[in-house]
């Protein structure tokens, strides 16, 4: 479905990807594993279309998307959750959930999938008229998801989820979305500093060092690789 | 000093400068310059009278530019009301002179202490507290107000409200003269205008010598800090609002002594000698002369001084320009889109196009120059687009890994 | 001569409020313009009154040829037009440099506007007398008096205001154009053309402040001096309301009025005129006591 090669790309001229290259077949869940500064992020940034690449394809169901805009990649059905959430706070719950469907205009389809939303993430319901600034962080992070929902994506790119929440926290996230991905068949990219818990939920996965993939396999043999266990997972 | 160090290139070339303003208000005289060689294409070589005014306020510009240029350029603070301050500066030197009865040099420092310390606590103070659009706003209604202020009843008996102040051109004191006299056995006397002349650039030098000592001090790296990163310049150990306080005055200072020389130059003044339109030909002198530069300041004073004739005769130069209507009409809208147009094509203005093209003769490559007006811009771009509020903040965290 | 005291003419008093209420509004959509500008890019837009008075010269001109209406409605159309037009091949390409960079190419359209309607239409006052529509008696209650045109510059702001409250809050548009003026990267991602939203933002701030450009040079005169003052009173709004708050705009915009013409009454001829006193004390007094202004929310210290 996904399938970047030999992708390069650069903030200014400093060099954030040397030369990835990760597939991403229909409906499973793919992890990115790595350090802070590997490339992770800059890797769903470039697949969103926020970097552009310098090199190397990316191709989304055959078609490339190296030059392609945000707003048409997000069309075609690929929605981002990015890094640090990225909500719109000063707007209420429910205009973040009908901005996550600019693209859309089947006006009845988009309030059932608000309603969809809400049954995935029934606090997100209470407070639909309430300012998302005044959300919990956990809260927030289910709004981003929310939000990345409603442009009905075939591909969703989850950019740490976990990210400063409380352990429960993140596992009720992360049943959510091993939910959603099952139940609608979405494929989805986790990008996780998490090794253990990505690796729990995900099929595949790959690990970036310094802007390269240096180790790529099944999620249970990443769990058992020595070296992987050592630096990424703790034990 | 050694015989090397006068031989040096920078040496020579100073010399040089120095030889040319000393014997300029003369040489309309001489045979080369007085006309007889005329229409080289579109340029005459001819030098009347009058080019020792344009030279005069030549030097009263430098000051004015090296000032805008000192505090935007160098320091990073945007200021609109510029020419607020050099009005503020003339008025307090005609004031001393009319109505306190100091003599004029005095009087012109004594404008240029007071302007100072009044940018710099009234203005530069307060300023502290404030980001770039707000401080422009507030410059702005500065310059827009002071007219009215000038024109206030209460300070009437010192400001002639409307009317302004004027003085009777000043001569050169016989003491000058007499000693001229002796030493050239009665060859050489100064006018009014020509010793105008001498007082102006003697003291636009001599500032420009001290700015240039004030860039290069502690002072001025501390500027350069707080224009880069206010946050950095903390870190560093620069006090932010004394130095930015500094900034203005400094600033402030030439601009008063500026404005006092301006008041004398042109021998009067009044609530609309200079208004917003100047303070924005200001800002257009040191932004095409070059941010953060001595040379670009130099740059602008010969903007400020010349743009006027240059736009009035360009239908001479260019053909086709003698249709336009009204062709004197559209200097604005020319000096509106060359700093537009500026700001987008080359931010370092002309003395960062001489530069470049200086270090590349010298073979040192882009990359090897020391250039403030190359950090100016890239420190202030950093800076500056890390400091706007709201949305930028969003796009520079998604940018981190 | 001091005029007397409110509680010895109440009327006069009541005849300074309203009619500073009626000046108050023309302040009020030309601040409501500049902020809408800072709001969605970030940019103080000093050529603001320069563009508002270049769509009245044009409407004036356009007068010869239609009636006051559809003059009206043409000139803020192209004044819509140039707006966008200007976002995009001037403003965009600063957008991610300094704040004084485009600030000075704001100062720069500045310059360009009033130069360009100086060699247009030249330093003759216009007038647009015979063809105004707000003609006729003032309305009165007891002694308090409102002209024709005073009627009609609160109701065409009463309008603006309603149609931009419910452009910004009750449609897809609008909503868009709000989630661009919070967080570019976020509206990307969720498929909004930012670029489009942020020349839509700059053309619909033009065609407001050229409502207020028309409206203004309908009360004073109509020359290329006319909108320095208007400028500076719509920045003393916008900053006593709030550089963000398009609420702040409209409330500071009516209160710049009112303090205006009181000022203008009530302070004795003998000091002079203090008009543009009153609106540099305020935006000296606002930024001194509280930055932010009475509605505003952004933090106004650089970080």
């Amino acid at each position: 479905m996904l399938s970047l090669r030999n992708v390069h790309a650069a903030y200014g001229s400093v060099l954030a990807l040397r030369g990835i290259s990760l597939e991403a077949p229909e409906g499973n869940i793919v992890s990115v594993l790595g350090a802070n500064g590997a490339g992770k992020s800059s890797t769903l940034r470039a697949i969103s279309g926020l970097l552009r690449p310098s090199q190397g394809t990316i191709e989304f169901e055959g078609k490339s998307i190296n030059r392609t805009s945000p707003e048409k990649i997000v069309q075609m059905g690929i929605s981002h959750v990015p890094e640090g959430r990225q909500i719109f706070t000063e707007l209420t719950v429910m205009e973040n959930l009908r901005l996550g469907a600019y693209t859309r205009r089947d006006g009845d389809a988009i309030k059932s999938d608000i309603d969809r939303v809400f049954s995935y993430f029934p606090v997100l319901g209470e407070r639909a008229k309430q300012q998302a600034a005044l959300l919990s962080g956990g809260e927030q992070q289910m709004l981003a998801i929310g939000r990345a929902l409603m442009a009905k994506p075939r591909l969703l790119l989850l950019d740490e989820p976990s990210l400063g929440l409380a352990p429960m926290l993140v596992r009720e996230i992360f049943g959510i979305i091993k939910t959603i991905s099952e139940e609608q068949g979405l494929t989805i990219l986790l990008v996780e500093q998490d090794a253990s818990l990505a690796l729990s939920i995900a099929n595949h996965g790959y690990l970036l060092e310094t802007g390269t993939v240096v180790l790529d396999d099944t999620a249970e043999q990443l769990r058992g690789n020595e070296s992987v266990r050592r630096s990424y997972l703790g034990y | 000093m050694s015989v090397r160090a006068l031989l040096q290139p920078r040496f020579l070339w100073l010399s040089l400068l120095g030889v040319v303003l000393i014997v300029f208000p003369y040489v309309h005289g001489w045979p080369l310059f007085d006309g007889s060689i005329r229409n080289l294409g579109f340029f005459t070589l001819e030098i009347t009278e009058f080019r020792t005014f344009n030279a005069t306020m030549f030097g009263v510009w430098l000051l004015v530019a090296m000032s805008m240029n000192l505090l935007t350029g160098t320091s990073g603070q945007i200021s609109l009301g510029h020419a607020a301050v050099v009005l503020v500066g003339a008025y307090t030197t005609g004031i001393l002179f009319d109505e306190f009865g100091v003599p004029l040099a005095l009087a012109v420092i004594l404008a240029g202490v007071f302007t100072g310390v009044v940018g710099g606590l009234v203005i530069g103070l307060p300023a502290a507290r404030l980001s770039g659009p707000y401080l422009a706003i507030a410059t702005f209604s500065l310059i827009i107000t002071l007219p009215q202020i000038l024109k206030l009843n209460g300070i009437n008996s010192w400001t002639n409200g409307a009317l302004g102040i004027g003085i009777r051109p000043v001569e050169p004191p016989n003491l000058v003269n007499d000693f001229l006299g002796a030493v050239t056995r009665d060859a050489v006397s100064l006018n009014e205008r020509q010793w105008i002349y001498y007082v102006t650039i003697g003291t636009a030098v001599l500032m420009t010598v001290l700015l240039w000592n004030i860039t290069r001090s502690r002072i001025g790296r501390a500027f350069v800090a707080l224009r880069d990163s206010e946050i950095g310049a903390e870190q560093m150990g620069v006090n932010v609002p004394l130095y930015k306080a500094l900034a203005f005055g400094i600033s402030s200072f030439y601009a008063g002594i500026g404005g006092g020389l301006f008041f004398v130059v042109q021998t009067f003044v009044a609530p609309e000698s200079l208004r917003f339109n100047d303070s924005i030909l200001f800002l257009v002198a040191v932004v095409i002369g070059g941010l953060g530069t001595i040379l670009g300041s130099v740059f602008g004073a010969l903007f400020l001084a010349f743009q006027a004739e240059v736009i009035s005769n360009l239908p001479d130069w260019i053909p086709g320009l003698n249709n336009v209507r009204d062709f004197e009409r559209l200097s604005p809208v020319i000096y509106g889109s060359l700093l537009i147009a500026t700001i987008l094509t080359f931010p370092r203005g002309l003395a960062g196009i001489v530069q470049s093209l200086l270090s590349l003769r010298r073979g040192g490559g882009i990359g090897a120059m020391d250039l403030p007006a190359l950090s100016a811009i890239r420190g202030t771009l950093r800076n500056l687009s890390a400091s706007l509020p709201g949305n930028s903040d969003a796009d520079d965290s998604g940018k981190k890994e | 001569m001091l005029a007397a005291p409110p509680w010895e003419d109440p009327d006069l008093f009541a005849q300074q409020i309203v009619s500073g209420i009626a000046s108050g509004s023309l302040f009020a959509i030309l601040a409501l313009a500049i902020v809408m500008i800072y709001r969605s890019t970030d940019v103080l837009n000093f050529g603001q009154g320069e563009m508002a008075l270049f769509a009245a010269f044009m409407s004036w001109t356009f007068l010869t040829r239609m009636d006051f209406w559809p003059a009206f409605f043409l000139a803020i159309l192209v004044a819509a037009v140039m707006g966008a037009a200007l976002e995009r091949f001037v403003l965009r390409p600063v957008s991610e440099a300094p704040v004084l960079n485009s600030i000075v190419v704001t100062l720069g359209l500045f310059v360009v506007f009033n130069g360009l309607s100086l060699w247009i239409w030249g330093s003759q006052p216009k007038g647009y007398g015979p063809f105004s529509v707000f003609k006729g008696d003032a309305t009165c209650v007891s002694d308090v008096c409102i002209g024709r045109l005073n009627i009609g510059i609160l109701v065409v702001t009463l309008i603006i205001m309603v149609l931009l409250y419910l452009l910004f809050q009750h449609t897809r548009l609008g909503l868009a154009l709000r989630a661009t003026a919070q967080n570019r990267t976020a509206s990307r991602l969720v498929g909004i053309p930012v670029g489009n939203m942020l020349s839509i933002g700059w053309g619909l701030a033009a065609a407001v402040g050229a409502v207020a450009g028309v409206m203004a040079t309908q009360n004073l005169s109509l020359t290329t001096g006319t909108m320095f003052a208007v400028l500076l009173f719509a920045f003393a709004a916008a900053v006593l309301g709030g550089l963000d708050s398009p609420v702040g705009a409209v409330v500071g915009g009516l209160s710049i009025g009112v303090i205006k013409n009181l000022a203008g009454t009530y302070v004795p001829p003998e000091v002079g005129s203090v008009d543009l006193l009153v609106a540099f004390l305020v935006i000296v007094l606002v930024l001194m006591v509280r930055p932010t202004g009475l509605f505003g929310r952004r933090a106004v210290r650089r970080v």
